[in-house]
């Protein structure tokens, strides 16, 4: 920060005595909440401006200066509480609806689309220009010994066409070096791939920015070893990669698949211990989805071809127990006000759902998210596994080719787990939009009767009496 | 040729939609009351208003929440019960939040809470701290804002009132005098650097006063402004130029070369050194004490 001159700050301070009438609590109130008018807005600014009383109160008043997660437990179980902590959000001006942010996004996307042009031109349709160089880079890599000939005998030609005298020494030197260099950084590749070759395989029928977009994905969920650690069976042998991009990986092979025997995963083919692994190999991080849920994600996304980098989407929810003011850290959780309640709570309840503190206005951007999401109902009906957002018309949620007879569903949200028939377990964590089998184990039998828990524990009883539980979300799973 | 309504039908109309919206008969408000309640403020904030200008300030305002706290003001038992279920916990939330120590907090907390149920009397009536809020922001944000006005003022009662043996101890009563310099500086300086400030907007003035006088952090002065903290520490740098620019301008224009402009602002940053960060330091409760590096 530059330095502030003293002379500026004594002047500063000498045009706060002209500060008139400070404004009242109701207006420095509005101000906050940004719900003033323009001109009582400017004229409370012109105030602040000048009036460091003004500017204390106001900053003191800010929203997230009150920190409920400090408040201690003796201060809050002395009085009596409900168990509601929604703080009012601050609106945040709409910075991006600035010329100057406005030219920045402009000169952003014209950048962008400028790359993708280049790119699209450049990997779509070679031209001879630029073929004709990799083209005599393979050739020099397969016939060296002719390459120094060629070189020594243009450079020669140059100087005179008409003998034919011994290489130019300076020039063969500087080839073999290069050489040299080449050898050594293809060592560990197979000479038989072709550089070409060191591109993610795409289905034919796929565009090529999904595809590009789908392998920037699973790039960045990959983990590099060299260490001796265990690996799946089905797992490629690759060769030492140069850099992420350059990995000759096929995601279909790579995750999912078939589960195993015993505990299985059916998210990740996670490897038996003991297995020894070769320099470079490398596994999906545990938890990375399988390739089929990131192709239908894709898919049905639709994402515009900028949106390349683009991680998948956390939504609100999933992070709303992060917050500082999510009611997760309220300490108004409901044993509190079970012990400190006051009387006539239940008439109050019905007050608290009419207030005015309580509107659209004044929850935070996630309750406000969770208002808008629609809330789907999940049933079991005639072996069918339905859903609904609505109450009225139920859709089936599963395909029925599949053959599960369903029993028992249960969940929260978008993660949904359905049981049936010979111990079928199906999972989703989209709200059924895609689903995953789950096997308990090779000695489940019987129809599941009831899933019980919910996040990374979990129990379910088949109608034999066999109890399986997990508690890392459905990788492994144990007969109690 | 038909007529609208009149603005008396407009406003009656208006009041006693509002009236049944708020529910305030739950806290024994009679319709009168609540209409004079309304034009009261009416009469404080949007003064000689057209009738629809009226109305639609009446709509904006929390109105069941007005009517909550006018009924408590009035001592309504049922409005204390809904107050104190909603807002009591709150209250020592707040304090504690902007006190940051637990026996002030809870201190301060009673002190609002004995001014909320009113414990002063005017014309034989008891005054409650409650029957001052209008509805123009939240209760919530009202309440915070009162504890806040309650927290500054005793601190700047207290800051006045320092012991001579607490200043003895700070080092304060031996610390040399700023005023040095202040002598020296000359006309043209003050005039051209007041030339500055005056060119500048109010919040521009407010960002330099809370960074440079109040000492807040960015983080805080974001949140205030409504926008992100780097955007303040770029407007601030660029403010800073601005005025140095404007500053050696005024100053060329009252005579003197650049070159002496600039050595004159060049000596001042020079004495800056010594002085500030220190001073503003001194004697700051917890809630003023944040250290800028950390935002």
């Amino acid at each position: 920060m530059p330095e502030f001159p003293t002379i500026v700050r004594r002047r500063l301070q000498a045009g706060e005595d002209r500060k008139g009438f400070h404004p009242d609590a109701d207006t420095l109130t509005a101000y906050v909440e940004q719900l003033l008018p323009g001109h009582e807005r400017d004229y409370v600014t012109r105030h602040l401006s000048v009036c460091s009383e003004c500017r204390d109160v106001v900053t003191l008043t800010m929203p997230e200066v009150t920190a409920a997660a400090e408040m201690p437990e003796a201060v809050v179980s002395a009085v009596p509480t409900e168990s509601v902590s929604v703080m009012p959000t601050m609106p945040r001006r709409r910075w991006f609806l600035t010329p100057a942010f406005g030219m920045a996004a402009s000169i952003a996307a014209m950048a962008l689309g400028l790359t993708f042009v280049l790119r699209l031109d450049h990997e779509r349709a070679p031209t001879a220009s630029n073929q004709q160089p990799r083209q005599e880079i393979q050739a020099r890599n397969e016939n060296p010994a002719r390459n120094e000939s060629k070189v020594a005998g243009n450079n020669q030609s140059v100087a005179n066409p008409a003998v034919q005298p011994a290489p130019a020494p300076r020039i063969t030197a500087g080839l073999a070096t290069a050489q040299v260099a080449q050898q050594r950084n293809s060592a560990g590749k197979p000479k038989s791939v072709p550089a070409d070759s060191i591109r993610a395989p795409q289905p034919a029928n796929q565009p090529a920015d999904v595809a590009d977009l789908r392998r920037d994905y699973l790039n960045s969920q990959l983990l590099f070893s060299s260490s001796a650690t265990a690996r799946s069976p089905d797992l490629p042998q690759a060769p030492q990669p140069m850099f992420p991009r350059a990995l000759n990986l096929h995601a279909p092979a790579l995750v999912g698949g078939s589960a195993g025997a015993g505990q299985t995963n059916a998210y990740l083919q996670v490897p038996a211990a003991g297995q020894p692994q070769a320099a470079g190999e490398f596994y999906p991080r545990p938890g990375t989805p399988s390739s089929s849920v990131i192709d239908k994600l894709l898919d049905a996304s639709k994402l515009p071809l900028h949106a390349k980098k683009l991680a998948p989407a956390i939504r609100a929810k999933e992070t709303e127990h992060l917050s500082m003011f999510s009611p997760g850290l309220s300490l108004a959780d409901s044993s509190q006000a079970a012990t400190a309640k006051g009387a006539d709570v239940s008439e109050a309840k019905g007050e608290l759902a009419q207030s005015q503190a309580f509107t659209r206005r004044a929850l935070t951007p996630a309750a406000v998210a969770r208002l808008d999401e629609p809330v789907i109902q999940w049933k079991v009906a005639q072996g069918k596994l339905l859903k609904s957002s609505d109450l009225s018309s139920w859709v089936e949620a599963y395909p029925a080719s599949e053959g599960i007879v369903f029993t028992v569903v249960s969940g929260s949200g978008p993660d949904i787990w359905a049981g049936g028939s010979k111990a079928a377990l199906v999972h989703s964590r989209d709200a059924g939009a895609t689903w995953d089998k789950v096997r308990l184990g090779v000695a489940a039998s019987g129809d599941i009767m009831a899933i019980e828990g919910g996040g990374l524990t979990l129990q379910v009883k088949t109608s034999t009496g066999q109890t399986w539980v997990t508690s890392d979300g459905g990788s492994s799973w144990n007969q109690r | 040729m038909s007529s609208g309504p009149s603005p008396i039908e407009t406003l009656a109309v208006a009041t006693r939609d509002l009236y049944e919206k708020c529910g305030a008969q739950k806290y024994d408000l009679s319709y009168e009351e609540f209409h004079h309640i309304l034009e009261q403020i009416a009469g404080k904030y949007v003064p000689g208003a057209p009738a629809a200008h009226k109305v639609k300030f009446w709509k904006e305002l929390r109105i069941e929440e007005l009517a909550l706290a006018r009924g408590c003001a009035n001592g309504q038992e049922h409005a204390w019960q809904v107050f104190l279920t909603r807002y009591r916990q709150k209250l020592y939330e707040i304090a504690r939040g902007i006190t940051r120590e637990d026996s002030s907090a809870r201190e301060l907390a009673d002190s609002i809470y004995g001014d909320l149920f009113g414990t002063s009397e005017r014309d034989g009536n008891r005054l409650s701290r409650l029957s001052f809020y209008m509805g123009r922001g939240s209760l919530e944000g009202w309440l915070r804002t009162v504890v806040a006005q309650e927290f500054v003022n005793r601190y700047r009662k207290q800051k006045r009132l320092v012991s001579l043996d607490e200043q003895e101890e700070d080092g304060v009563q031996f610390t040399a005098s700023d005023s040095g310099p202040a002598s020296a500086i000359d006309s043209r300086l003050s005039a051209a650097v007041d030339d500055a400030l005056g060119s500048l907007s109010s919040e521009d003035r407010m960002v330099l006063a809370s960074y440079y006088l109040d000492d807040r952090t960015l983080t805080e002065i974001g949140r205030l402004v409504g926008v992100h903290e780097s955007t303040i520490s770029r407007r601030l740098e660029k403010l800073l130029k601005g005025l140095r620019k404007q500053v050696v301008h005024g100053l060329t224009a009252r005579g003197m070369s650049r070159t002496q402009a600039e050595e004159m602002l060049e000596s001042d940053v020079r004495y800056l050194q010594v002085d500030v960060g220190k001073k503003l330091q001194e004697n700051l409760p917890a809630a003023f004490q944040r250290d800028k590096g950390t935002n």
